[in-house]
């Protein structure tokens, strides 16, 4: 990561975990950018993550604060943000 | 309850262009849109410092203008905010920040945009396979490559600014597979006259890929990605010329992400629930509203831009968003229709060529007939529902030919993303098994909320509504 972002970065906690983030990131791409390639399991099991990437598909649901389903690719970290993983 | 002079919905280049003209001339604006920041998809902020910059073409200089022109207009600029309905009197529902809000606006301008066009085969719905678009702004905005080893497939231009944009962050990209013939481009070459800025694009590109070394296959398509909990490897094929493809022509290669892109197609959602007139034009895109004049649809007062109306790119939505900010002028009487008629004149040979070149794009460019036997019997077509290909085609083999039955027998479109991704492969699937031209597959009826809100919000509108 380049020194800049280290500077002005914080974390986000993503089931429990501390996993960092930049200012103007997107939940994905703090996900993506930690290693998680994975976002949730649906109904039958099957493994989803990032496919649209601008909001329209709804794959890439996780919990955020607290509410379900909201789209982990147009949705901004912020600090002290809670991430959970279905 | 709010009232506005004219409503924007979308803040991409077409939406920017007709937010800022339109408040130039004095016009009362609220620019809505559903992303953190306005800009649209092609003016994404850079998220991340330290990402590789790639030039700025002459287009996105010009948008990056208009968001410097954003700043300090007065321009009331609702961010993460989604419009889940819309009436045909322009009584807009917004919910941003946790709240509701019902905005009645004088003039409507719908600049919603487009999205991606999707084929489904065996795999596609592994982590690490996703759209072109999603791969370009991993990396436009956040520096990220979608993998370590990467293919870029689908059809289109599309295909180039992706692969080089994977490389500059890092990328190994495998290569890039067309499934055109190569001679698609020597049909969309006439067409090309007068698009220099296209064509220095073009030409930037192709260097780029020669010197990165990324081969650039025609006539082939991803057939399958495999992998457990992501893809590890995807299989190659070339196709007849129905586009099917060919027994014995597969290739695996080892990769860990796969980025395909189909061209895109309008998202008309919102104009659907207002009750503008759709039309289907594959030259457009798709399905479309029925525009008229200066971007007017078949409701007073609601306008339709950007790749909205027509696929044609941000430069030929800045243009018709400059357009359509100075016809909302006029309706709200700030702007004599003089001025709006003698700039209509004036562009017109400019649109003519935009909407030429467009349409060939978008009839070059498209998933040929033979990619939709791709999807296996157990392949999902439906991501949301997860209804697969062999559920879908038995209800057809029944006579189902209509995508609202399809959706009534199968639960296909009737998840979050309300069948915006399966809606056109259904489209496709129907038609090319029925027989019957695709407009006849129709389009997915669109019920309030256009996009999900939380029950609780929508049950606190209601309420309110119910006191007052």
């Amino acid at each position: 990561m380049p020194a800049e972002a280290a500077h002005s970065g914080f974390t986000i906690e993503v089931d429990g975990r501390p996993v960092a983030a930049v200012p103007g990131q997107t939940v994905a791409a703090a996900l993506l950018g930690a290693g998680i390639t994975v976002f949730r399991h649906t109904p039958a099991g099957s493994p989803r993550a990032l496919y649209c990437g601008m909001g329209v598909c709804y794959d890439c649901l996780v919990t955020i604060d607290g509410l379900a389903d909201q789209r982990a690719c147009i949705t901004p970290v912020r600090p002290g943000m809670r991430v959970e993983l279905t | 309850m709010t009232r506005t002079e004219l409503a924007v919905i979308g803040a991409g280049p077409a939406g920017l262009a007709a937010a800022t003209t339109a408040a130039a001339h004095g016009v009362q604006v609220t620019l809505i849109d559903e992303l953190p920041a306005p800009g649209g998809q092609y003016l994404a902020p850079a998220g991340a410092p330290g990402r590789a910059h790639a030039p700025l073409s002459a287009a996105e200089r010009r948008g990056q203008a208009l968001l410097d022109v954003l700043t300090g207009s007065g321009i009331d600029v609702r961010a993460e905010t989604i419009v889940w309905n819309m009436a045909a009197d322009r009584r807009l529902q917004l919910y941003g920040a946790g709240q509701m809000e019902e905005l009645v606006a004088q003039v409507v301008i719908l600049a919603c945009g487009a999205r991606e066009v999707s084929v489904p085969f065996p795999g596609w719905t592994l982590p690490g396979v996703m759209t072109a678009g999603a791969a370009q702004l991993l990396a436009k905005r956040h520096g990220l490559a979608a993998g370590k080893r990467v293919l870029v497939a689908g059809s289109g231009p599309l295909l180039l600014p992706t692969a080089e944009r994977l490389a500059r962050v890092g990328a190994t990209v495998v290569a890039i597979v067309e499934s055109a013939p190569m001679t698609a481009w020597m049909r969309l070459g006439t067409t090309m006259w007068g698009h220099w800025d296209r064509v220095r694009e073009g030409i930037h590109y192709g260097w780029a890929l020669l010197r990165a070394g990324i081969p650039y296959r025609f006539g082939r398509a991803v057939t399958a990605a495999r992998g457990h909990d992501r893809i590890e490897s995807a299989t190659i094929a070339r196709l007849d010329a129905a586009g099917r493809p060919i027994p014995g022509s597969e290739t695996a290669v080892d990769v860990d992400a796969l980025c395909v892109s189909f061209g895109l197609t309008p998202n008309v959602e919102l104009a659907q629930l207002a009750g503008c007139e759709l039309v289907y034009e594959p030259q457009r895109g798709g399905w479309t509203p029925v525009v008229g004049g200066c971007c007017q649809t078949s409701l007073a007062g609601v306008l339709a831009i950007g790749d909205m109306g027509a696929v044609e790119g941000a430069a030929a939505g800045m243009l018709e968003g400059r357009l359509a900010g100075l016809q909302a002028a006029h309706l709200v009487g700030r702007l004599p229709v003089t001025a709006v008629t003698e700039a209509i004149t004036k562009d017109a040979a400019a649109r003519r060529r935009y909407h030429r070149f467009g349409a060939a794009l978008n009839t070059i460019f498209v998933p040929p007939d033979g990619l939709f036997s791709l999807a296996a019997d157990d392949t999902i077509v439906c991501r949301c529902e997860e209804v697969t290909a062999g559920e879908v085609r038995r209800v057809i083999a029944g006579g189902v030919t209509e995508l609202d039955s399809l959706k009534q027998w199968t639960r296909v479109g009737q998840g979050p993303c309300q069948g915006r991704t399966c809606g056109p492969i259904l489209a496709q699937m129907i038609a090319q098994q029925a027989g019957r031209p695709i407009a006849e597959s129709g389009v997915f009826h669109v019920r309030p909320p256009a996009k999900p809100v939380p029950l609780a919000a929508l049950a606190a509108s209601r309420g309110e509504r119910d006191v007052a």
